[in-house]
């Protein structure tokens, strides 16, 4: 018996170790690089007369959103080796890859009899040789080829990066016009490639600090249109407008609202004394969140509308706190040299943006919530008012140049630090926030 | 009065004149202080140069220890109480810095709708014969013939060299020789002067003490160890038990296993390895979740050190989601296929298969961790 008992043992333990010798091999990847991944978008294929017109604009919006992510480089049209006449035709990949172009997609478009636009596309990962995913194709006006290319654009940037969409999304801003020492400012709208710009009020009064809803329907804002600040909320679709019932003998400014669009937050000035005030839009009541003698503003939700994270000068010098909004104390969680405002939370709820300044120069930066892992990713004379993508993946914010003759203009960067970015309008303009990806 | 009356007050007088008009014809501005009381945002900059603050209110103290709700002025209308009087309009192109228009938007902000539908109408790809999908429309280099199909006979020197002669080189015979100092206070490892076979050895530097008298590497070439058996040390001589059933748990309990079921190529080859596919492993077009995981990729090799595309397979990952690793994985083998990326790494592993720590057919895997957020 101990003699079998001591064979089973001994096999066991001889087994097991030839078991464990034989795995595959293994090797570490320590090494890599970072760089934009290469596709080439051919012209869309027009499969009606109609449909030639747009067919060009839509590839070139598409291309123009996937480069400016800074995660894809387009491969010219000169360096195309094969010319694909039909959406039906097979891709010859080696074409492709003598170009060392990664990924290919290739569209066509059509209008219908009812005036419908319609877009179909598909992925290929040339290297693998195979198609990703199965093909889409998308349906609108007309009149949508801006939004039907930006809806591509999303829908590849999705499948490869694995990164959530942000193109088809709009930016409400303040525009500005005139001098310096009396600029006129007025509430815009655009897309997210700085095109396509309308406006939503007169140039009459001053607006500030414009927060658009999580549904993108309403924009919050601070106008001076009674000669005295006062919060305003505004009907994108309609550009219809009323402000908002603040408590007494006050002001009200910097609103933002919450991840369900049902409740604001914003600061009251009264006596002197800036505090954070939770408004329920439905009954038009305030409570008090904050009661120090400091200045308390810029409140921003966190992504599940649970805390909301501020900046106050309580302590000295203006810092970030973040405070749960059924109450409580305050908790600190910037501690780094310099002073830090206008933070927003990220959609993912992972990272707070914020404006820094510290030696004489303003930046955009990142913190985790808990205040560690802090990063700049811009610094100027003046960077200020972040605002976060859908996608929590790039940060805009407003860059004023220094000098009488300074106008403010958008810049874009990506939560990596790099892909830093001007957006390209035709007039000056601050205050940007960014809305949700249109449905 | 006194001349010295008359200088005084002329003296007087242009005191008093130079401290009531002496700073106008100063030219410089003058720099006002400035001290840096507090910063605040822009809107709050906003809201104090453009307004001002109402005054004091006592009820400040009230507020903070009244309960928190207020109700304000008056309740919400859920519909917009004002008029859209002020609507949109489109940024017309030419428009240029400073000259937006002055008039009031006029139309409501456009809101196109786009969906997406299933594709139920897209066709399949016209694939007639899937190898004309494998061949290249770039052109391709004309077919040359190897053998001249008629015999051509070597082209004329230009130059015949055979005419000319040259003087054998002599020595001159009212050259001096010059001493050449030498510093060196150990003996050359290479003989100053070349010796033929025929003169006789005494007279060539003796070099043969300063070199070994064999080569000092090994006679024969060491038997390549089996992968892995490096990592694994011998185990420790033990003596031999009285009890045998004592001295088989000892045994099992004393070796040492690896932590994993899988062994490591060597630290060279797989520096030579991360070195080759430096350039493949980007982790530039990824979501930072994406980023974020660690995948194992499994890879054959044919015998001539290509991937096999079909043999690439994702193994397992870690710390993030089935979707990520997916992006991950075709990310990673996008750069392993990269043509670039497999003649270099054909090249290394063909090195190692010679060298018998690599086998044909036998997969490996490749850790791929987290790159950047």
């Amino acid at each position: 018996m101990r003699v079998i008992y001591l064979s089973i043992l001994a096999l066991g333990f001889f087994v097991h170790n030839a078991l464990a010798q034989n795995g595959p091999l293994r090797v570490n990847i320590t090494q890599g690089v970072i760089e934009p991944l290469t596709f080439a978008i051919p012209i869309f294929e027009a499969e009606n007369l109609e449909a030639a017109a747009v067919a060009t604009e839509i590839s070139r919006i598409v291309a123009a959103d996937l480069t400016s992510s800074g995660l894809f480089r387009e491969i010219p049209f000169d360096r195309f080796i094969s010319r694909r006449t039909t959406f039906a035709e097979a891709v010859r990949y080696p074409d492709w890859r003598a170009i060392n172009t990664q990924a290919l997609m290739t569209a066509a478009v059509k209008t219908t009899s009812s005036g419908r636009l319609i877009v179909k596309f598909r992925i290929f990962d040339i290297f693998s040789g195979v198609q990703l995913g199965s093909g889409m194709q998308l349906a609108g006006n007309t009149k949508a080829i801006r939004r039907m290319a930006h809806k591509v654009a999303d829908q590849v940037y999705e499948r490869i990066t694995g990164e959530g969409p942000y193109f088809d999304s709009k930016i409400v801003f303040v525009s500005e016009s005139g001098p310096k020492d009396n600029r006129r400012k007025r509430l815009a709208i655009m897309d997210s490639d700085g095109e396509d710009v309308q406006f939503l009020t007169g140039n009459e009064n001053i607006v500030l600090a414009p927060r658009i809803s999580n549904n993108g329907k309403q924009v919050l804002y601070t106008s001076w249109e009674t000669g005295f600040p006062q919060i305003y909320i505004l009907n994108v679709g309609t550009a219809g407008r009323k402000p908002l019932p603040t408590p007494k003998n006050g002001m009200g400014f910097s609103p933002r609202f919450s991840p369900d669009s049902k409740r604001i937050v914003y600061s009251f000035e009264r006596g002197g004394n800036s505090d954070i005030y939770l408004m329920d839009l439905a009954t038009a009541r305030s409570a008090r969140m904050t009661s120090s003698p400091s200045i308390d503003t810029a409140p921003s939700f966190s992504s599940d509308g649970r805390q909301i994270v501020f900046e106050s000068d309580r302590s000295g010098t203006q810092q970030l706190y973040i405070m749960p909004v059924s109450g409580g104390t305050p908790k600190r969680i910037s501690f780094g040299n310099g002073r830090y405002g206008t933070p927003v939370w990220s959609p993912r709820g992972d990272l707070i943006a914020f404006t820094k300044q510290s030696n004489g120069r303003f930046g955009i930066g990142v913190m985790r919530t808990d205040g560690s892992e802090e990063r700049l990713l811009s610094a100027s004379f003046l960077d200020e008012g972040p605002t976060w993508s859908p996608n929590g993946r790039v940060i805009m914010f407003a860059r004023e140049d220094r000098g009488p003759k300074g106008a403010p203009s958008l810049y874009s960067v990506d939560i990596t630090g790099r892909n830093l970015r001007a957006l390209n309008l035709r007039a000056p303009a601050s205050d940007p926030s960014w809305g949700p990806v249109q449905p | 009065m006194s001349a010295g009356t008359y200088i005084s007050l002329t003296l007087h007088a242009v005191l008093v004149g130079w401290l009531l008009f002496g700073g106008d014809f100063d030219h410089k501005p003058r720099e006002a202080p400035v001290t840096e009381v507090s910063v605040v945002s822009a809107e709050i900059f906003d809201i104090l140069v453009n307004n001002i603050p109402p005054s004091v209110d006592t009820s400040l103290e009230k507020a903070a220890t009244q309960p928190d709700i207020e109700q304000s002025e008056r309740p919400i209308d859920p519909v917009m109480d004002v008029a859209p009087e002020k609507t949109t309009q489109s940024l017309s192109p030419n428009v240029q810095n400073d000259t937006l228009p002055e008039s009031v938007p006029d139309k409501p902000v456009r809101m196109e709708e786009v969906v997406i539908i299933p594709p139920v109408d897209l066709t399949e790809l016209k694939v007639e014969d899937p190898k004309l999908l494998e061949m290249s429309l770039a052109p391709k280099p004309r077919p040359t013939l190897r053998v001249a199909p008629v015999a051509v006979a070597p082209p004329a020197p230009d130059i015949d060299i055979g005419d000319i002669t040259r003087d054998a080189a002599a020595p001159q015979v009212d050259s001096v020789e010059v001493a050449q100092e030498q510093t060196a206070k150990v003996p050359e490892a290479v003989a100053p002067e070349i010796v033929t076979e025929a003169e006789p050895p005494s007279e060539a530097v003796k070099v043969s003490k300063l070199a070994p008298p064999r080569s000092v590497r090994p006679q024969r070439r060491p038997t390549p160890r089996p992968v892995g058996e490096t990592s694994i040390d011998p185990p420790e001589p033990t003596p031999v038990p009285i009890d045998p059933m004592a001295a088989a748990l000892a045994e099992a309990l004393s070796a040492k296993t690896p932590a994993s079921s899988n062994q490591r190529v060597s630290s060279a080859l797989e520096a030579a390895m991360n070195n080759a596919m430096r350039d493949c492993n980007n982790r530039g077009g990824l979501s930072s979740a994406a980023a974020a995981t660690t995948v194992v990729v499994s890879i054959t090799f044919s015998a001539d050190g290509r991937p096999v595309p079909e043999a690439i397979k994702l193994v397992e990952y870690i710390d993030g989601s089935e979707n990520n690793a997916k992006v991950r994985f075709e990310a990673y083998k996008r750069g392993v296929l990269n043509s670039e990326c497999v003649n270099k790494m054909a090249n290394i592993y063909r090195k190692g298969v010679q060298n018998e720590q690599l086998s044909v057919g036998v997969p490996l895997e490749f850790v791929v961790p987290p790159g950047e957020p």
